[in-house]
């Protein structure tokens, strides 16, 4: 006789342990593990499936012994995934034979009716909220700050804390920015094998940076989400490349240099703070020496020099900056700080650049919306002693709190949104289809 | 109920004859509806009362009470012919967003790229929107939706895509010509650019795009007819698909209802009106149909008000109007451009009001309701009328701040409230302590007050580790993330690994937390899951507000609103755990088509969408947020549009290409003014708003103007007009602290 159980639990299980008799999926191999009735504690299942990931094979994820469980523990696991393999061996029996023999081997309780059904009522009579437990000042325990983290600091404080002092949600990245990494990657590697681009014919250039992209795709290939945005991404990174050898071909024309680092590590200690990070391309122009510090950028950037020297004066963006001073350290005699737009395949490479002059140079008259401009080395300064403050900030013990920012477009991308209570609404969509 | 002679003459029309009552917002063709619905009744008949949308149904439904009425929408009528017909399989209802959670299925081997017309080259997967597949599947899902409403089939529409391709790109039109380049804007003029090799490679890419799109539409079909669900418009079209073919049904609908009458027939779709007539036949026998296609406001999402006005019937209008005082009225027909109409109503207050930021427009409006409430105004007379809800927490907020009872309802996503995302966090805690983003949430949230330094300490590694130990490390894995992270905090949380980095009062809730999530875990076995997600709710939460204010009773409507969606959840899925519906309502979140339902909420303001308004009229009506890209929005249309004659028209140019947008898009959105066409619609939307008002009408902005050329700026137009009898208050009001007792 077929065993009815009795809650939704327990007929979930026995659905998905006979389905997972028919095929084998893994997906019921999951649903069967985090169950009550897997004989697993629940919290030891979220543990192992959450180490595991989303891709790891269930059975492999049981019997990897990544968590170091205690005994008891370990054997449950290994008991379900015995149990689970046996199971995969009932295919040949009847289901009235599979229900009883997952009854008896799981423990599912016999028909008991409906479960338990709690006094229900439509109304929510909430207890009282007790009141918030005192701040406390905190600190960075780090004391290794990086450009990018202070950038995240002034967009969000809230960010800033959940990313770098709580640290228990990964920002595991999207398409979008895997196509930065795969891209980030590939020039690397191009570069490292034409340190001056100029020397080479522009069809062998293109042929090998098509290389290194399909390389680097298929390296980072996990990290888009669908296998048709890895396709499709990649073409598009052929295509802006082809732009990209182009503009390359151009310069080197125009003036010839040498590229002499990339992926380079730059590490600056400002008054006592220990700054560290990875500078994309530095290039030395052959005629003058002069160094430009280069960073490519995949997603959205400042359409214009003034635009982009205005985010370095309200101390919106400390990466050029930051590159600058380290590079300055080194002794390179560093005239310009450039983005190199690789996000558009439609469009033109056309850098984003400022030249580092003097203090007493005249800024140029803002607004004309051209992609060559100048920084004073004056603001560069202002933006490094900023970059003190906000370290001296987050290291003197004095925050109790980290305010969450009221730009709701800090928001949209932010893989912290659910854990922040306070985060402003929305944005409106403003566009109707 | 005293009728004019006009509304007398729509009472009186035979039963059985074909009747089509028009006339303008306020004229009273709910009332003859209502009316005539009463006299049939009374003369022995059946009637079948609706609208196409649930709001003037409910109000029907609240009019008509009588055994022989029945009242419903269309689509809940057509779903009675689908229960009805034995010769179907058991019908089940889905919403939009169950329905797109499906295409998503649908569209799963197109992502993963296991078509085989990819695998044989067939097709290139390089067409407009896949690059942004979520994005894609939203423009899709839409396009697929009109083609349903024009019960246009797969095949009809692959045959039409390509018809239309090929008779534009083998005769393209000047694209050249002089007004072509002037109506396009300067950015997108480049598509107008191209050589004949250009349009063939856009030709073979629209083809491309035809064909997935083809493929995906039958696919989803596939999917619906195995899960036998329907939503209401596929309730719609196969109910008058069975109609057509059973006479016998038809006959015994026939019986059923001898008269059906249908109020708001603007908003009638294709697809409706087609049901309609494989219902009564072609020539509408029995049927009334109130209506005002100047009030249409969806023909953009596939209303017919041209079909439905067309059709041959007795028709009487109505001219008079009830409900609006003379200066709304006025205002009014300023914005729509008709003469004026005769009105009974006299006076009206019409407000202006333009506020230099947004918090102080919501201020404003805030101050207004809770003055109007102190002074008499019952609050279920008040209503804030938005295109959409979507985002509208600046004002709900300000209202509450003022003790005023408020509740939202239309295209708001309850799973995105500031409760619900509490009470999702509490559910996740219990189904899994590692997803750590909801961990934090419920630590740091009113019901627990950890402080941020309590967390980060439940974040960190314990000092004397025996905690969770790695054993080995994966090392093909390119992650800078350590991934003992993942399940610090959960483990610390439950297991109290850390604990002695935590202040006594931290240390003290924590416990209290873990003694709750025990007994939540326990009850998994024991307990539905309904009944199980309830009781988290009430021993996990805590209440906003003071007891009895407006933001406690908000918050309680709200905590209600997602329980009864998971008690739904929960019969329609027997065997579901908590982890299903978590997973289910992970989708819900992130869908454009949420919607909320309006609560039996009884004495609140309400704050409405427009399609959540449509029949409904208050004393006191507020249009806020009035300014361009608001109310209205900005038309952007999606990545691909269809034409019955053009086919495909792909607005993004994608592969080998020069500008961004296809030359047909441009060519297109000249020829047709869609964009126009679009305001044109925007401004009938808040004329009807605005003819909600009995009494009294705010209409609020904030921030400059723009100086509506891309979109109108309708308070700009009202403010420029000088109403007689309208007050514009922009530069004289100064914030107060308005408090409802």
């Amino acid at each position: 006789m077929r065993a009815v159980s009795s809650s939704p639990e327990s007929r979930a299980f026995t659905s998905a342990a006979l389905r997972y008799i028919r095929s084998g999926a893994d997906s019921d191999a999951r649903a069967l593990f985090r169950s009550p009735y897997s004989g697993v504690p629940n919290d030891i299942s979220a543990a192992v499936l959450t180490v595991a990931g989303p891709r790891q094979d269930t059975l492999a994820a049981l019997t990897s012994g990544r968590l170091a469980l205690p005994a008891a523990e370990r054997d449950r696991v290994i008991a379900f995934a015995t149990a689970l393999r046996a199971l995969r061996e009932q295919g040949g029996s009847s289901e009235e034979q599979q229900r009883a023999s997952i009854a008896a081997t799981f423990g599912l309780p016999a028909d008991g009716g409906a479960p338990r059904q709690a006094a229900t009522s439509d109304a929510f009579d909430l207890a009282e909220p007790p009141s918030p437990e005192p701040p406390q000042p905190m600190r960075s325990r780090n004391l290794h700050f990086s450009a990018s983290s202070l950038n995240t600091y002034v967009e969000c404080k809230r960010k800033w804390y959940y990313r770098y002092l709580c640290a228990s949600v990964e920002d595991k990245g999207s398409s979008a920015s895997f196509y930065g990494t795969a891209f980030h990657a590939a020039l690397e590697s191009f570069h490292e094998e034409f340190p001056r681009p100029g020397e080479a014919p522009a069809q062998t250039l293109r042929a090998k940076l098509h290389g290194y992209l399909n390389v680097a795709f298929e390296r980072f290939a996990s990290g888009f989400e669908t296998k048709i945005e890895l396709e499709l991404q990649r073409r598009r990174a052929l295509r802006t490349a082809d732009r990209y050898v182009g503009w390359l071909v151009a310069q080197t024309a125009r003036a010839p240099f040498t590229v002499i680092g990339c992926e380079l590590p730059a590490a600056l200690d400002l008054e006592g703070f220990e700054f560290i990070g990875y500078i994309d391309r530095l290039d030395r122009d052959d005629a003058t020496g002069n160094v430009s510090v280069i960073d490519y950028k995949t997603g959205s950037i400042a359409q214009s020099a003034d635009e982009y020297r205005e985010k370095v004066r309200q101390f919106k963006e400390f990466q050029l900056p930051f590159y600058y001073w380290a590079r300055t350290a080194q002794g390179d005699r560093v005239t310009q700080l450039a983005l190199i737009p690789l996000k558009d395949a439609l469009l033109e490479v056309t850098p984003v650049s400022l030249e580092v002059v003097p203090a007493a140079a005249q800024p140029q008259r803002r607004g004309n919306g051209s992609a060559h401009g100048t920084i004073p080395i004056v603001e560069l300064e202002r933006a490094r002693t900023r970059m003190v403050e906000i370290c001296r900030e987050l290291t003197d013990s004095s925050i109790t709190r980290f305010e969450v920012t009221t730009d709701p477009a800090a928001c949209r991308y932010c893989a912290y949104a659910a854990a922040c209570h306070d985060r402003p609404a929305p944005a409106e969509d403003r566009f109707a289809r | 109920m005293n009728l004019d002679e006009r509304q007398s003459a729509a009472v009186a029309h035979p039963a059985h004859g074909t009747l089509i009552v028009t006339g303008c917002s306020g004229t009273g063709k709910s009332t003859a509806l209502i009316a005539r619905a009463r006299a049939l009744l009374e003369a022995g008949h059946s009637v079948f009362a609706g609208a196409p949308h649930a709001a003037p149904r409910n109000r029907l439904a609240a009019a008509l009470t009588h055994e022989r009425c029945e009242t419903g929408t269309i689509e809940t009528l057509a779903f009675s012919v689908l229960a009805h017909d034995g010769a179907g399989a058991a019908v089940e209802s889905i919403d939009a967003v169950d329905a797109s959670l499906i295409f998503e299925r649908a569209a799963e081997p197109l992502f993963l790229m296991e078509w085989a017309e990819f695998m044989e080259a067939q097709i290139d997967p390089e067409v407009p929107g896949l690059r942004a597949p979520q994005r894609f599947l939203e423009a899709a899902f839409r396009l697929i939706g009109k083609l349903r409403n024009a019960q246009m089939t797969p095949a009809a529409f692959l045959e039409t895509a390509l018809k239309g391709a090929t008779q534009f790109y083998a005769r393209p039109p000047n694209l050249a010509h002089p007004d072509l380049l002037y109506y396009t804007k300067e950015d997108y003029r480049n598509s107008l650019d191209v050589d004949a090799r250009e349009l063939q490679r856009q030709h073979r890419r629209e083809v491309d795009l035809a064909k997935i799109l083809e493929k995906l539409y039958r696919s989803y079909l596939d999917l619906l007819v195995a899960r036998g669900c329907y939503t209401g418009p596929d309730a719609v079209i196969e109910a008058a698909h069975r109609l057509r073919a059973a006479p016998d049904l038809r006959a015994a609908f026939a019986r059923r209802f001898e008269a059906v009458l249908v109020d708001d027939a603007q908003e009638l779709s294709g697809a409706e009106l087609a049901f309609l007539q494989a219902l009564r036949g072609e020539e509408l026998a029995g049927v009334t149909l109130c209506g005002d296609r100047s009030s249409a406001i969806g023909a953009f999402a596939g209303a017919r008000p041209d079909k439905v006005f067309a059709l041959p019937a007795e028709r009487i209008e109505l001219e008079h109007q009830y409900r609006c005082p003379a200066t709304i009225e006025r205002a009014a027909r300023h914005l729509s451009g008709a003469v004026p109409a005769a009105t009974t109503a006299q006076g009206g207050a019409l407000t202006l009001f333009r506020a230099t930021t947004p918090r102080a427009e919501a201020a404003f409006v805030a101050e207004q309701v809770a003055g109007l409430i102190n002074a008499g105004a019952a609050p279920e007379s008040i209503a804030l009328l938005f295109r959409s809800v979507a985002n509208v927490g600046l004002y709900e907020q300000e209202l509450l701040r003022r003790n005023v009872d408020v509740t939202v309802s239309g295209d708001l996503n309850i799973y995105l409230t500031h409760d619900v995302l509490d009470a999702l966090a509490l559910l996740w805690n219990v189904h899994n302590p590692f997803a750590h983003d909801w961990m934090m949430r419920t630590l740091s949230g009113p019901a627990f007050g950890l402080s941020d330094a309590s967390v980060v300490a439940l974040c960190s590694e314990p000092e004397n580790a025996q905690p969770l130990l790695f054993e080995e490390m994966d090392p093909s894995a390119e992650r800078r993330w350590d991934p003992r992270r993942d399940v610090r905090l959960g483990w610390n949380v439950i297991s109290g690994d850390n604990d002695a980095a935590l202040s006594a009062l931290a240390l003290e809730r924590l416990q209290a937390f873990r003694a709750l999530r025990a007994r939540w875990q326990a009850a998994r076995t024991e307990l539905g899951l309904a009944e199980l997600a309830a009781t988290v709710l009430r021993e996990g939460l805590v209440r906003d507000g003071a007891p009895g204010s407006a933001r406690a009773r908000n918050q309680a409507r709200n905590l209600a609103r997602f329980a009864a969606r998971i008690a739904r959840y929960a019969d329609r899925y027997p065997d579901a755990t908590l982890g299903d519906f978590l997973d289910y309502a992970s989708g819900r979140m992130t869908s454009s088509l949420e919607a909320c339902e309006e609560p039996q909420s009884g004495a609140t303001v309400k704050i409405l969408d427009l399609t959540s308004a449509l029949g409904s009229e208050f004393d006191h009506v507020f249009v806020p947020n009035v300014r361009a890209g608001s109310f209205p929005r900005y038309y952007s249309p999606d990545a691909f549009l269809f034409s019955p004659s053009l086919g495909m028209i792909a607005k993004e140019n994608v592969g080998e290409a020069k500008a961004s947008r296809t030359a047909k898009f441009s060519y297109y959105m000249f020829r047709t003014q869609t964009r126009e066409t679009y305001n044109k619609e925007e401004r009938r939307a808040f004329v009807y708003a605005m003819r909600r008002a009995r009494k009294s009408l705010y209409v609020t902005a904030s921030e400059r103007p723009t100086r509506g050329r891309t979109s109108p700026e309708f308070l700009s137009e009202l403010q420029a007009a000088n109403i007689p009898g309208s007050a514009d208050v922009s530069d004289q009001w100064r914030p107060a602290q308005t408090t409802v007792a």
